[in-house]
């Protein structure tokens, strides 16, 4: 076994502070200088917001009461105010709808039905457009739903669908002369439609499962029962807000 | 290999352009972030100084007086709002919801899941607080994970069975595989951003870190040419994935939007 040399200092053991100096300080001082250089990054595109914010709260308000030094009773001064918002809120109270109403929504194609006195009566699924723009090259059609607010202009029962042209190009047929037996359709509007303008409507459909999905035309679907609510419920002037 | 490392660590540790290039770092971290704060403090004034009240508005130091303006103010934005025939976006800070507006009715009311608020709309004087929220501010650019309209163009089939072959190929919506991410830069120069409560991680890194690293960059570059940099207060708006992109797909490219503070 060989022996140790403690002949030079270098070999001598080393007491515990200055094990600290040797090793352990440089790793700790590496390691923070390590974690420093990494988290900088993060710090000037992420944190740096949220250090901004704290500092403004806490430097407080860097604006001034304009008309502090104006005098004033406060109790008019809020009872003027209260007035003021009554009537506003009056106002914009008066943009509620008198008759039922019905809320599309196309995203989720979902529906809403209020009666006048605001209360939901009956919500569920629908199905609208399916944003698909058909190209035959010479025009194009974009199948969506219009967004905004409409009216019921027309009720009708067992409706007829005139199919327009649009409605041939897609199957790949022949479009036929603008009264011609064949764009007439029987049954497939379901048993009531509710114009809305544009060539719009609310109608039923024969392809119930589809219920819940954009894939229309651009008009809305409702299932047999929804319909038949919706139906009697809406009167003409009635408001749909398709959003 | 402990002796490697050993060796790497005392290298930092003793070499000294390792320390002046740490000292450079830090030093710009801390004018990064000094100048951010003199940044907001000068968006602050910026703000107080456009909505700046003309006529004298006594009695803003009273809670109570304040707090009922705010509604009066909030109130007669609704009612600008009216004056739109497009969907309108409400954000209600007091009660953490957003709305959608559309001729004075609400049709759509989301719960926020949370939300934060830069400081410095608190940090504006009551009089600019209230002329701000007073009229509705409208959407200049905005930038989105989903499409607004998930057009699919199809060309016209030449005969009955390519009709049929086409009604079997599948429909993709952007929808339903990104997660909502949009933020919306009105025209005050305040940031609205919308994402969509998301359980499987954040999905919308990119976009967020885009966001992110473009006020980072216009920061170092005014940085460089020795200016202060922009500030852009922001509101942050985290809802339910229905929710958001039912906001985002109902709004127009322009939108309205009136906040409730």
């Amino acid at each position: 076994m060989a022996e140790q040399d403690f002949t030079t200092a270098d070999n001598l053991p080393l007491p515990t502070s200055d094990r600290f100096r040797k090793w352990l300080k440089p790793v700790f001082v590496t390691l923070a200088i390590i974690a420093f250089v990494a988290m900088l990054p993060f710090y000037l595109i992420f944190w740096v917001h949220p250090v901004q914010n704290v500092a403004i709260g806490l430097f407080g308000q860097s604006g001034t009461l304009q008309a502090d030094t104006i005098a004033y009773d406060a109790d008019e001064l809020y009872a003027t105010l209260e007035k003021t918002l009554v009537r506003n809120r009056t106002k914009l109270n008066s943009f509620v709808p008198k008759h039922p109403f019905i809320v599309i929504n196309i995203t989720e194609n979902k529906f809403w039905l209020y009666n006048a006195k605001m209360e939901l009566v009956r919500e569920g699924v629908c199905s609208t457009g399916s944003y698909i723009t058909l190209d035959n090259g010479k025009k194009t059609w974009t199948f969506k739903t219009p967004k905004g607010v409409r009216k019921i202009i027309n009720k009708v029962k067992d409706p007829v669908w005139t199919k327009p042209d649009w409605a041939f190009i897609e199957e790949g047929l022949p479009v036929p002369s603008a009264r011609h037996e064949s764009r007439y359709e029987y049954g497939v509007l379901g048993d009531y439609a509710l114009h809305i303008g544009d060539g719009y409507m609310l109608h039923g459909t024969i392809y119930q499962r589809f219920l819940g999905q954009a894939v229309t035309h651009g008009c809305i679907r409702l299932g047999d029962k929804d319909l038949e609510a919706i139906y009697k419920t809406l009167v003409i002037g009635s408001k749909v807000f398709v959003y | 290999m402990k002796g490697f490392y050993l060796q790497v660590a005392q290298f930092i540790h003793k070499t000294k352009l390792i320390h002046i290039i740490l000292g450079i770092l830090l030093i710009f971290a801390i004018i990064y972030t000094a100048m951010g704060i003199l940044a907001a403090r000068k968006k602050i004034s910026e703000l107080n100084e456009r909505y700046r009240a003309e006529v004298p508005m006594p009695g803003n130091d009273l809670p109570r007086i304040f707090e009922i303006r705010k509604e009066n103010a909030f109130t007669e934005a609704r009612l600008s709002l009216t004056k739109n025939d497009s969907v309108s976006l409400i954000i209600d800070l007091k009660d953490s919801t957003v709305s959608l507006d559309l001729k004075g009715v609400a049709i759509h009311k989301a719960q926020m899941v949370n939300y934060t608020s830069t400081a410095v709309l608190s940090a504006l004087s009551p009089e600019a607080q209230l002329n701000l929220i007073n009229t509705p501010m409208k959407v200049l650019r905005q930038s989105s994970t989903i499409v607004k309209e998930p057009e699919i163009i199809k060309k016209a089939p030449k005969d009955t069975i390519e009709a049929a072959q086409q009604e079997e190929a599948a429909k993709q919506d952007s929808v339903d595989v990104n997660p909502s991410f949009y933020y919306f830069a009105l025209d005050n120069g305040i940031e609205v951003t919308f994402v969509h409560e998301h359980e499987k991680g954040h999905s919308y890194f990119p976009l967020f870190f885009d966001q992110k690293m473009k006020i980072f960059k216009s920061t170092t570059d005014s940085l460089k040419h020795f200016k202060l940099p922009s500030y852009t207060p922001e509101i942050r708006i985290e809802l339910f994935e229905t929710d958001a992109k039912t906001i985002y797909r109902a709004l127009p490219n322009h939108a309205l939007v009136a906040i409730r503070m």
